[in-house]
């Protein structure tokens, strides 16, 4: 049968049917191509952007990338200038910005998606905690200056914007956890819970780390923000110049970003080269902290799959 | 043979919401029986199955009216708590869902969290060789739950329950997404199993209910329509309708 109706549109059409291109098939397939071409457009542009970014920067600051960059403190003078200050400032505060941002961000995530009641509450929740990932850093800032500064007498010190940074990276953090543990497939969650699990110990054993690489997604971007943040460090009043590395919580500060900032702000050309070797060492910081939460997503997965 | 009755369903309604689901319906299931439901798609086979170890309690506007019996008390009682219901009264479900971890943290994980006492690798063991997979796995203990073949997954499924110590295995379709193959293992598997536990079975296979259950009940459109042994549901039916379903007029 099928044969028969080959061979005999064989002979009517004189072309096999796998090879006919007649209709709208050319149409269709252009349409392909310009979608294709636009994707592969904006991606090249986007990328080409950063790339060129990088570059300026890198040729603009690369020569004043030595040791004593590393080890002497900012000063009047161009190449008496380093940021031992700033980064120890900076690791400060992603340390003590992690150490509460991501603890109670994670399990407020875990909270609102898994245990608790929804409801009108929940949703008010829900809504207020979106509304405060779009809150500009300035305002984080100046609650920070009159809550953490001024009303809990924490002064200008390291825990102030660690603190205020923290809330800032909240928002995010909770989300972005939300949402991976929202991925996380019901029948595994059901599962568990069919075998008389409570749902404390559902959510740690199976509904955590099934999201975890979702969750330490959301952990980058939040903290990569947060370090980067110049504005609410200004408003609560890092310094600008800084004579030393800050020994614990209560010591003033200053951070890469603020460094940057100030080096800008001069106009001598030199400390612009400076700012831009700092941007350098700024990017490695975020590359490190990055590669450290990639290897413990990749470690996760091993266990998993 | 005793006829000890461990689950008793009296004057159940269901509702989602505004739809009630299983309407108005009385069961009895014995003890170390297989207990099958059966019923075209919809008539609140997993729904009723579903309140039998309290899983409908995660379902929005989910509710309940009458009573389940489990050795002569409600589950659904002020004092019990769900998750004890549970432990008495595993599931199976129509997908094999092992959990995202090695093959021994699938089974050892529901006791561990249960406090249990004994040797936990020995209770992998048996679980494992009740449910029919030690040898097929006994080596790879340590690789994936996910490493298996649909049927094995299924296997592990069940395994997983055993090793809870359950006293009924509830099973929503456990063969539906399976091969034939895996769906005799299976099925012999429960024939083995309800020496020891009473089963209740969710199917959509006529052959399956014969072949598997002592008794049957058969759902429609939420309605019982006609309970009792199995062989007698199948040769001669009291209800019409029962008689058309089985017959395959209708599914
Ligand atoms: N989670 C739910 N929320 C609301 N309604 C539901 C829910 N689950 C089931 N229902 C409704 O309850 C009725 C019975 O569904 P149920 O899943 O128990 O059918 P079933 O007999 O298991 O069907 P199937 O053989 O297709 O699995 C259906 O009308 C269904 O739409
Ligand atoms: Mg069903």
């Amino acid at each position: 049968m099928i044969n028969l109706n080959l061979n005999s549109n064989a002979t009517t059409k004189s072309e096999h049917p796998l090879l006919d291109q007649k209709g709208n098939l050319g149409k269709r397939k252009l349409k392909s191509y310009i979608f294709a071409f636009m994707c592969f457009l904006a991606t090249v542009s986007v990328i080409g952007l950063i790339a060129y970014l990088i570059l300026d920067t890198y040729l603009q600051g690369s020569a004043w990338i030595n040791a004593d960059f590393f080890t002497n403190f900012a000063s009047r003078m161009p190449n008496k200038s380093g940021i031992k200050a700033a980064l120890f400032g900076t690791i400060w505060l992603l340390g003590i910005t992690a150490l509460f941002s991501i603890p109670v961000g994670v399990i407020s995530g875990i909270y609102l998606e898994e245990l608790m009641k929804r409801g009108y509450f929940h949703r008010f929740i829900s809504v207020n905690v979106s509304n405060l990932a779009g809150v500009p850093s300035v305002v984080y800032g100046i609650f920070g200056l009159a809550f953490f500064v001024r009303m809990l007498g924490f002064e200008r010190s390291l825990l102030s914007g660690a603190l205020t940074l923290s809330l800032m990276s909240l928002p995010v953090i909770i989300i972005s956890t939300r949402e991976a543990i929202a991925a996380v497939p019901s029948s595994i969650k059901m599962g568990a819970l069919a075998m008389g699990a409570t749902k404390w110990q559902t959510a740690r054993d199976h509904i955590f780390p099934t999201a975890l690489p979702g969750i330490l997604t959301g952990v980058i971007l939040a903290l990569s923000r947060a370090v980067g943040e110049t504005a609410p460090l200004i408003i609560l009043g890092a310094v600008s110049f800084l004579a030393f590395v800050p020994q614990g919580w209560n010591d003033g500060y200053t951070a890469l970003p603020m460094q940057i900032y100030t080096w800008v702000s001069k106009p001598q050309e030199e400390f612009h080269q400076l700012a831009a070797a700092t941007i350098i060492v700024l990017l490695g910081v975020l590359l490190v902290a990055n590669s450290i939460a990639i290897f413990i997503r990749i470690r996760s997965r091993k266990v998993k799959l | 043979m005793n006829k000890e009755t461990v689950i008793e369903v009296q004057k159940v309604g269901i509702w989602y919401g505004e739809n009630k689901a299983v309407k108005d319906i009385n069961l009895t299931i014995e003890r170390q029986k297989v207990f099958a439901l059966i019923g075209p798609s919809g008539c609140g086979k997993s729904t009723l199955l579903r309140c039998f170890n309290r899983m409908n309690d995660f379902v929005d506007g989910f509710r309940i009216e009458g009573s389940i019996s489990y050795r002569g008390m409600n589950i659904y009682d002020k004092k019990v708590d769900p998750v004890v219901v549970r432990k008495c009264i595993g599931m199976v479900f129509q997908k094999p869902n092992p959990f995202p971890s090695s093959i021994f943290e699938n089974i050892a994980w529901a006791p561990r969290i249960n406090g249990y006492k004994g040797d936990i690798s020995e209770l992998v063991e048996t679980s494992l060789t009740k449910a029919g997979l030690w040898k097929e796995v006994k080596d790879r203990l340590k690789s994936s739950g996910f490493s298996l073949s649909g049927g094995q997954q299924q296997r592990l499924c069940i395994a997983r329950t055993i090793a809870m110590q359950p006293d009924v295995i509830l099973m929503d379709e456990p063969c539906s997404a399976l091969d034939p193959i895996s769906t005799s293992i299976i099925e012999e598997l429960i024939s083995e199993l309800k020496k020891q536990y009473s089963i209740v079975i969710v199917t959509h296979s006529m052959q399956q209910a014969a072949r598997v259950s002592d008794q049957t009940a058969f759902l429609f459109r939420g309605d019982l329509i006609e309970m009792g042994d199995t062989s007698k549901i199948f040769s001669m039916p009291d209800q019409k309708l029962t008689k058309e379903y089985i017959s395959g007029k209708f599914g």
